[in-house]
């Protein structure tokens, strides 16, 4: 097929040693800011983010595959070693994975982990390959209208899925939208709520929302509430497993990355869902049913092969239709707004070399991270005993760096710190922080399409709904807003796993 | 679920404002709504315009915020209230330390008045030492020399190396 022919000529590019060199910085530097507590893989990449700005688009976005997908293996490693979870993927990992840690097998938890987000990310980002040509070749026919419609799909479900409040889910998201008004006009010129500042006519930066939300408002957050004394890392040696389990790992990691894929690619609101989802499907296969809650390895295996194979999933989305569907997405899209790109299918038309020498420093940074991080697991333990003060410090040191870099403009650092502090409210009071960042970035897009989609009904309403694809997806919005009743029943579900262990009752968003 | 939470700090007050801060919120939804609303009437339609123009989308925007704003009202004011994030660092048992909040804003905001003044390299030592001793740590010579080595590094590497523009300052010249 023509995608296989483009994806050698991605090696290609990917594979010269400079291109090489950056892919191994990028897999390095994100598992260690991943591994760093506290960090999830939304803000490794937005601190990362503008520290790839100075290099040229494909070895940028190569430097960054890396840093994606090692910001999510570093999670993992944080989640079974220190068993609090930084963000609602891991929950399950952690729930398992700290049981088994516990008992004295942190190296096998650790090796089930690794080799099933290498399995599980090589599979997805193989059905990338396979889906996305198929999708840009449906979405060269998209009409403002469909963008538009496809848009508020986004909007309805990651406001309406994520997190456990509706009404604080789109509260954000209107937060984000408002936001992402302030600037100018692109249609008219002129300058709308700048308040004067002439600063602001360009809209406040996508990254300074992306560090501001996630880095200072977590260094606020934790500032608050510091939970002092020493953490309770496991010690570890390097990660193995034996013939056993992985007998008993390969058939979760493949239904894993079949879960996590699919649900991952449809905007279906992140990577909670798949990885409960495979932690029930294993409970309910095993047949050690009574070791999970006590560290049984299926329970590790299936949910981070789903949350890796969710994080390629999103990726379809994202480059095929230009639609990011979770924090770590806008970001990204962010980072190629950044050097004028606009992903979509037009890129795979106008800019071939970069979207597959893309997709194959994924299989290639994937790679290169099980290698890395089978035998350098103790060594990313270390990390975890950073005295608290100064990783947070180290983080805010980092989100100055960024977000200066940005404009070199100090005002920056203002704006950041007030972004900061609703992002520290936010947190306070359990708005997700996920829909804000999308409202900023989606927003001005989305008022792009309906003014077009509208100029060519010469003003007329209804050729919003002139086409059937459109119609179809407001309708899959209207699905998600009544979601959170779908959500409610789910829940009971989740509150069964709960009763079995209360600690999940402490790590599960509502 | 908005439910009562395990974590929750036992109520001390019984006055009406206590547990519903989040109003705080919901009146910057509301004030944002109004603010986005008075101004979108003052943008200029073009005259020739035969699609919706540039204050159509904002009013939507600030339809959905005073909305919002007034949903979360309600929703506050009858007991809702969403998750406090956990996180791995994070005591929820705990109450807000607005000490600690004050000086890490205190170092941050005086970080940023004095950056293009003195350079990375001096309000990147000053920042991470404020930071870190506003969050207890009070090995002051040790931090000091850890601060001092990390932010000229970090200025090296990403000012210098990488190209990433950031201002030298007093150190101008000598860095």
């Amino acid at each position: 097929m023509d995608s296989f022919g483009l994806l050698v000529d991605g090696f290609a590019t990917a594979l010269t040693p400079q291109n090489l060199l950056w892919a191994l910085l990028g897999v390095v530097l994100g598992t260690f800011v991943g591994v760093l507590p506290g960090i999830g893989p939304a803000m490794t990449v937005a601190l990362l983010l503008p520290v790839t700005f100075t290099l040229e688009p494909v070895s940028a976005f190569i430097m960054f595959a890396g840093i994606y997908y090692g910001g999510m293996y570093g999670g993992s490693t944080t989640a079974i070693l220190l068993n609090t979870p930084g963000e609602s993927a891991s929950i399950m990992t952690a729930l398992e994975g700290n049981q088994m840690a516990r008992k004295g097998r942190a190296s096998q938890a650790l090796a089930t982990a690794a080799i099933g987000s290498f399995v599980a990310g090589t599979l997805a980002t193989i059905g990338l390959v396979l889906l996305a040509p198929t999708i840009v070749g449906f979405a060269l026919s998209f009409g403002p209208a469909d963008y538009f419609a496809l848009i508020v799909v986004a909007f309805t479900t990651v406001s309406a899925v994520l997190g456990g409040s509706f009404v604080r889910g789109v509260a954000s998201l209107s937060l984000g939208l408002a936001i992402g008004l302030v600037g100018i006009d692109t249609q008219t010129g002129q300058a709308r709520y700048t308040l004067g500042v002439p600063q602001l006519l360009d809209g406040i930066d996508v990254v300074v929302m992306a560090v501001g939300l996630f880095a200072v408002g977590e260094a606020l957050w934790v500032a608050s509430r510091l939970r002092h004394g020493d953490p309770d890392v496991i010690p570890v040696g390097k990660a193995w497993m034996g013939r056993s389990d992985f007998s008993r790992s390969w058939k979760p990691w493949l239904r894993g990355s079949a879960l996590g894929f699919p649900l991952g690619a449809l905007p279906a609101g992140g990577a909670e869902i798949p990885t409960f989802l495979s932690y029930t499907i294993e409970k309910r296969l095993s047949k050690h049913k009574e070791e999970f809650g006590h560290g049984a390895i299926e329970g590790v295996a299936g949910p981070e092969a789903a949350n890796n194979a969710s994080a390629a999933g999103t990726l379809v989305p994202l480059l095929a239709l230009g639609l990011p569907t979770s924090a770590t997405a806008a970001i990204l899209l962010a980072a190629f707004q950044q050097y004028g790109l606009q992903p979509g299918p037009l890129l795979f038309e106008t800019d071939p070399e970069l979207v597959w020498g893309l997709i194959a420093s994924l299989f290639i940074g994937n790679t290169m991270l099980l290698v890395l991080n089978l035998p350098l697991a103790p060594l990313w333990a270390k990390l975890l005993h950073i005295p608290r003060p100064q990783l947070y410090a180290g983080i805010v040191l980092f989100a100055s760096l960024g977000v200066y870099s940005v404009n070199g403009s100090a005002v920056d650092l203002v704006i950041l710190y007030l972004v900061g502090l609703v992002g520290f409210a936010m947190r306070r009071f359990g708005w997700p922080v996920a829909p804000a960042v999308i409202g900023v970035i989606l927003g001005p897009l989305a008022e792009q399409q309906l003014r077009r989609a509208l100029a060519i009904g010469q003003g007329d309403y209804g050729v919003l709904l002139d086409s059937p694809r459109a119609v179809v997806l407001f309708a899959i919005a209207g699905v998600f807003l009544l979601s959170p009743l779908v959500v409610k029943i789910a829940r009971r579900d989740r509150d069964l796993i709960r009763e079995s262990d209360p600690r999940v009752d402490e790590t599960i968003p509502r | 679920m908005t439910t009562a939470v395990a974590y929750d700090v036992p109520p001390v007050r019984t006055a009406f404002w206590a547990g519903k801060a989040e109003l705080g919120l919901a009146a910057l939804l509301l004030a944002l709504g109004a603010f986005i609303l008075v101004e979108t009437s003052r943008i200029d339609v073009p005259a020739n315009a035969n699609s919706i123009g540039p204050r159509f989308f904002p009013t939507v925007v600030g339809v959905l915020l005073v909305l919002v704003g007034s949903w979360l009202v309600v929703d506050v004011v009858r007991g809702g209230h969403g998750a406090m994030e956990a996180a791995e660092d994070i005591d929820l048992s705990r109450t807000s330390d607005w000490r600690t909040l004050g000086l890490l804003s205190a170092v941050f905001l005086g970080h940023a008045a004095l950056l293009d003044l003195v350079g990375f390299a001096i309000a990147g030592t000053l920042l991470f030492f404020g930071v870190g001793a506003s969050l207890g740590s009070r090995r002051w010579a040790r931090d000091l020399a850890v601060s001092a080595l990390l932010a000229t590094g970090v200025y090296l590497f990403f000012g210098r190396f990488l190209g990433v523009g950031l201002p030298a300052g007093l150190l101008d010249g000598v860095l």
